[in-house]
């Protein structure tokens, strides 16, 4: 509540506390887990956000406990309930009109709203709402009609916000492990972008209000203080992190695009000055006669080994291939998978036109499924499929995967 | 022995072996492997007995993984057959030998595969052995030597091995 | 064919095996095997040599005269390496024996298997290996190289044991292909770990608080060894 200088407040006060409060309550209902205990689930925010959702859709004559029940299927009924009447209890869900028997419920919109902030929080640590809320105060303070009081008011927050910024880290930085400074990393992210942010609200009041000198003081200092705080906890990071840990200080969007982003001589760039073994297998004679005895054991005694083709399909070609196919060949795989991992014979050979075309296709796919350096195969399941107005009219059921080449020994 | 040889044998370790000018300098410890037109010298390392790669099998660790081990070291071994012409003598550097008869030897000694695969399969274990510096291989004129990494095996490897030469049909 | 070493004596060992007794020697030369050709590291307790503290020191002096060093790999195992002295030496004019498009995929895979997953929370430890597979997908689709040459490159870094296939078993099959750091990893020194960690960081985030902590250590040069 308000306090207001020893006199008793207002009617008009009283009525805007409450509102206040009104609001408060409903918010927070989000993260209630009964009245009075905070969630510890996150997923009851899943159900939150499915019971609000189902509001939205609902229209103007809300929902019933049941029709809620039922539109947030396949969530569990008891579940539902249950956040059903801590979202009630909390007044985020209220009767479309306040009678004993009414069944129909509305859903208020604040809490909604409240939710996603928190989703956006939980992921970005609030960086994006610090530097929402810092362009707000730069548009505020550049209002023409702004007055000193709308100065003093956002500095004096941004010195706030940055103090708290600043405490968080330093007192982190000064007593904690390595392993909870690296779970609150996110402090350390974006901090330029947010310390020039506040730069530029400072140089406004500044430049608008002279007499405000004091209160952008304070900034200045807050903002230093966080500065020191983000260098004091980073260079503590980077000590304890060892060889590894000190990567997942950085967040994942950061690595995804710069692994996508970057080119050959700048990823290659990460590891000059680093020297690595040259390969250097090495063949005992005791190896080299072995694999020899073995190769010749195989050899003329043994079927080629019985690759699963259907019946059906022509033999393959069995002229030498060209010195190197391995080129050609993968091109080919990789023209036909495209962005897939398997793609169906049939669809290839419906596509290669006339039954030659399609017979030296075959032959190239049979090629591949046998090339020891290639990673596709050929896999035929049964079923044969016969289209006497097609050429060829009948193709069997495989297709022409990327496998996984496993370390293939032997 | 200096910091410089020290430097020769990590940048050996590193790079495989590499060909210098004959008149270039070298380190301690290394075998200097003359080409046959003596235009370059090649550099191996030269380990002594009992700090060799043999030692891992009387230890059973693992060497370093090669693809299709298999038919990797036939490959090898239908080289050493085609290039080693002279094997009362000394392994390197034998004589260049072309891929088809490679191919001959290697099928010899080989599941009949159809020849296409076989040849895959070849031509696959000849660029591994040619990026390990156990064969050089000319991809233009389609030619097979020897690599400077043979120079590796000891007398007694030796033996064994014109013993598997004599066992190969050519 | 074993002309320098006929008579035994190796120009660049034999300076620190002649103070051993004939045991030793064999046990410290067997050590210097195991580190240098194996794959994997080695466990401690499989070797006396690496066991024996005073054996473990003449093994790394040997090392030493061939530009390496014993780097400790965690669970009580050791590997070798070059050492962080001769490692700078070599590459300070430029000279990198592996080819820019396979540092470029190997980079990749460890973002990939290794710093997304840190950041994600997902793996412990404190090295440079993964359970996390980097799909070729990825690399092909969404990386800015010359598709042609992933592929190639993989096979090579395969072969030089710096990514390994990941094993498909339990993968879901839409991966398809799909790599994990390799073993050759082991093998960078502590501090060269921590380089490797440094250099991705400074190339990923140049502007970050982070990186620019690294950038104020950097003015001390890496001069320590990979030693206990």
């Amino acid at each position: 509540m308000r306090v207001t200088g020893g006199t008793e407040p207002t009617l008009d006060q009283l009525a805007g506390d409450a509102a206040v409060v009104r609001l408060y309550r409903q918010v927070f209902a989000v993260l209630a887990r009964e009245s009075g205990a905070m969630i510890a689930d996150s997923g009851m925010l899943d159900v939150d956000e499915a019971i609000l959702d189902a509001f939205a859709d609902a229209g103007r004559e809300g929902l019933t406990l049941d029709q809620a029940v039922a539109a947030c299927r396949p969530l569990d009924a008891r579940l539902v309930t249950r956040r059903f009447e801590v979202l009630r209890e909390y007044g985020a869900i209220s009767k479309v009109v306040d009678r004993p028997n009414e069944r129909f419920h509305r859903a208020a919109f604040a809490p909604y709203v409240m939710l996603l902030f928190l989703r956006r929080m939980a992921e970005q640590g609030g960086q994006a709402e610090l530097h929402q809320l810092l362009t707000l105060e730069h548009v505020n303070v550049q209002e023409p009609d702004a007055t000193a009081e709308v100065g003093r008011t956002s500095v004096s927050r941004l010195s706030r916000i940055f103090r708290h910024l600043g405490n968080e880290l330093a007192i982190l930085a000064a007593g904690s492990t390595a392993e909870t400074l690296g779970d609150h990393a996110q402090l350390l992210w974006g901090n330029k972008s947010l310390i020039t942010q506040a730069e530029h609200v400072h140089a406004v009041v500044i430049e608008r209000w002279p007499q405000l000198h004091g209160e952008c003081a304070t900034l200045r200092l807050a903002l230093a203080a966080y500065g020191d705080a983000v260098e004091t906890a980073a260079g503590r990071l980077i000590e304890q992190a060892g060889t590894t840990r000190a990567l997942g200080l950085l967040p994942v969007e950061t690595w995804v695009s710069f692994a996508r982003g970057s080119d050959a001589d700048t990823l290659a760039g990460v590891l000059d000055g680093f020297v690595f073994d040259a390969p250097a297998p090495w063949f005992s004679p005791h190896q080299l006669t072995e694999a020899v005895e073995s190769g010749r054991q195989t050899g003329g005694a043994r079927q080629p080994p019985p690759r699963p083709e259907a019946g059906a399909a022509p033999p393959p070609e069995t002229t030498v291939a060209p010195a190197d196919d391995a080129d050609h060949l993968r091109d080919l795989a990789e023209r036909l998978l495209g962005d897939t991992t398997s793609v169906p014979v049939t669809e290839v050979l419906d596509d290669s036109g006339d039954w030659p075309a399609a017979r030296r296709v075959l032959a190239d796919l049979t090629a591949l499924h046998h090339h020891p350096d290639l990673p596709y195969e050929l896999v035929w399941s049964d079923g044969l499929r016969i289209d006497v107005t097609a050429s060829p009219s009948w193709t069997s059921h495989g297709s022409l995967v990327r496998v996984a080449d496993a370390e293939a020994e032997k | 022995m200096s910091d410089d040889d020290a430097l020769w044998w990590a940048r050996l370790r590193s790079g495989g072996p590499r060909p210098v000018s004959p008149d270039s300098a070298y380190p301690a410890g290394v075998r200097r492997l003359v080409e046959p037109d003596a235009g370059a010298v090649w550099l191996v390392p030269d380990l002594p007995d009992g700090a060799r790669p043999d030692v891992l099998d009387e230890l059973g660790l693992p060497g370093a993984h090669v693809d299709q081990r298999g038919d990797t070291a036939r490959v090898l071994a239908a080289c050493l057959r085609c290039c080693w012409t002279e094997p009362s003598g000394p392994v390197w550097p034998g004589v260049g030998a072309q891929l088809d008869d490679v191919a001959t030897a290697f099928r010899s000694i080989t599941d009949n595969r159809d020849e296409r695969a076989l040849h895959a399969a070849l031509l696959g274990a000849v660029r591994r052995l040619a990026g390990s510096g156990w064969l050089i291989f000319d991809e233009d004129q389609r030619v097979v030597r020897l690599g400077p990494r043979v120079a590796m095996w000891n007398a007694a490897e030796l033996s064994s091995l014109r013993e598997l030469w004599r066992s190969m049909p050519r | 064919m074993t002309a320098s070493i006929d008579d035994g004596r190796h120009p660049v060992f034999e300076p620190v095996l002649a103070e051993l007794s004939e045991r030793h020697r064999d046990e410290v030369l067997t050590a210097f095997a195991a580190v240098e050709h194996s794959r994997d590291p080695v466990p401690e307790a499989q070797l006396a040599a690496l066991r024996d503290a005073t054996l473990r020191r003449h093994l790394r002096q040997l090392l030493g005269r061939v530009g390496r060093t014993l780097v400790p790999v965690a669970g009580g195992q050791w590997t070798s390496g070059y050492t962080d002295d001769v490692a700078a030496r070599l590459t300070a004019d430029g000279w990198n024996a592996l080819p820019g498009i396979d540092r470029a995929v190997l980079v990749l895979v460890l973002i990939h298997s290794v710093a997304i997953p840190r950041s994600q929370g997902l793996l412990g430890g404190d090295s440079w290996t993964s359970g996390h597979p980097t799909s070729a997908d990825e690399l092909i689709r969404y990386s800015q190289l010359p598709r042609g040459e992933i592929r190639p490159a993989l096979g090579r870094l395969r072969a030089a044991g710096l990514v390994q296939a990941a094993p498909s078993r339990g993968r879901q099959a839409d991966i398809g292909t799909a790599y994990l750091p390799g073993p050759a990893l082991h093998r960078l020194t502590p501090a060269a770990r921590q380089r490797l960690e440094h250099q991705l960081i400074l190339a990923a985030a140049p502007e970050s608080p982070l990186a620019a902590a690294i950038r104020a250590r950097q003015v001390v040069p890496p001069d320590m060894d990979g030693d206990e």
